[in-house]
């Protein structure tokens, strides 16, 4: 599974870090809190969140993720795609709501990687 | 001749809108309207502007007489003449008079007011002396606001890339690199800074993911509390070859109970910061986590005191 392939099921937008949408994903984390998304075990996940604050893109850089995606057709703050830019990290939009985000990437067969 | 233009806030945030409405407060006519106006006559025709329009794909042209501007003819008024078979008529017979202008010197917010207002899309922008300077449409804004706000992000990108740059370089000391990194309280735009260039050092050593990964998030959920909790402090940080150790001091409030401070769920932060998906209460137990050996100390009312060390072959 690739970012790519995420960003289409999702008819996502892909914000910034076009360049790095073929990376895999191996992994979703589905949170809107950080400390969750800090104590996970998942290694090059993808992070699936409503939160949007540059914290985000901070928390995404330590924890290595492979990219973030904000559900609910929220955009990005310009100062987390400024951020997001410098460690390689694609940010991407949907107007799918949290569950139906997760729900359409189970369906890629991501789900084997949920805890 | 009316267009309306709403913005969709629904994908924006609330900062999303509190930057475009600042923005727009700020900027005046002059920085954003189009400068090189194409106008007419009162003695061309209306088929003259027809091919006008068509030329330089616009829909309104402003007429102007002895460097005075006397009237604007739209989109509209070229099809109601093509309608009726009065094409060929002069712009002075069908052109609107009664013009609705800006100053160059107003905020762009008074002008999409006035826009909103009289219902044009397009403002004929007037200098104090006047004379035609421009022309004011609901794309100018767009465009400008646009560039703007992809500044904001050039300027976010540069911050983090000149702070990248410059902290990677520890001091060496006799037996390792030592880092230093001051905290401030309620600092969240410079949270995780320490973390990401301790981060960027240890990749330079080729230290594996797992380990840099556990080492950055104990010290972002360190830098964390700091902001949230203390009064501010101080990030010790020194790269031995086999060991990270971190020691985060700082001043506050001190922690009344460790005990229960270290338990999951537990927290004493802020409704702001818990909106920002952070104050769970579990801060502590993940550093605690990612160590392989974790200390606090605290004086209540005085100072807190981490350590954290983690070894750079560890296999936890």
């Amino acid at each position: 599974m690739t970012i790519r392939e995420c960003a289409e099921r999702l008819q996502a937008e892909v914000v910034c870090g076009e360049e790095h949408v073929d990376r895999p994903v191996e992994a979703v984390c589905a949170s809107d809190l950080l400390s969750d998304v800090l104590a996970t075990d998942k290694h090059t996940f993808l992070l699936i969140t409503g939160l949007c604050t540059p914290q985000v893109v901070r928390t995404a850089e330590l924890m290595g993720s492979a990219g973030i995606v904000f559900v609910r057709g929220k955009y990005p703050p310009q100062e987390a795609i400024g951020m997001a830019k410098v460690h390689d990290i694609p940010l991407l939009c949907t107007r799918a709501e949290m569950f139906e985000a997760c729900c359409l990437l189970a369906n890629l067969g991501l789900e084997k990687h949920a805890e | 001749m009316a267009e309306t233009m709403s913005w969709d806030t629904s994908r924006l945030d609330r900062k999303d809108i509190s930057i475009v409405s600042e923005l727009m407060y700020q900027l005046k006519v002059r920085e954003v309207m189009t400068r090189n106006v194409c106008t007419v006559t009162p003695a061309h025709t209306l088929r003259d502007v027809q091919h006008v329009m068509r030329d330089r794909r616009i829909s309104g042209v402003p007429v102007v007489e002895n460097n005075k501007l006397v009237g604007i003819v739209s989109l509209d008024d070229i099809i109601r003449a093509l309608d009726t078979g009065e094409i060929g008529k002069s712009v002075d017979e069908k052109m609107t008079r009664k013009v609705c202008t800006v100053h160059d010197n107003v905020s762009v917010v008074k002008a999409i007011d006035e826009m909103e207002k009289s219902g044009f899309g397009r403002l004929p922008v007037l200098d104090a002396r006047g004379r035609l300077v421009g022309i004011l449409t609901h794309w100018d804004v767009v465009r400008k606001l646009l560039v703007m706000l992809q500044e904001v992000a050039l300027q976010a990108e540069q911050r983090e890339r000149d702070l990248h740059g410059t902290a990677v370089d520890g001091s060496p000391g006799a037996q390792g690199v030592a880092l230093e990194f001051d905290i401030d309280k309620d600092d969240f735009e410079n949270a995780g800074i320490a973390s990401s260039t301790v981060k960027k050092q240890l990749q330079s050593r080729n230290v594996p993911a797992p380990i840099i990964r556990r080492i950055a998030v104990a010290m972002y959920e360190a830098e964390m509390n700091m902001i949230i909790h203390s009064l501010g402090g101080k990030m010790f940080v020194t790269i031995f070859p086999d060991r990270v150790l971190v020691k985060a001091i700082d001043r506050g409030p001190g922690i009344a109970d460790v005990e229960l401070a270290m338990k999951e769920g537990f927290s004493t932060a802020s409704e702001k910061v818990r909106e920002m998906g952070f104050g769970a209460g579990m801060g502590l137990s993940n550093i605690k986590r990612c160590a392989d050996r974790f200390d606090i100390k605290s004086s209540l009312g005085t100072w807190t005191e981490l350590t954290i060390e983690v070894d750079l072959a560890g296999t936890k």
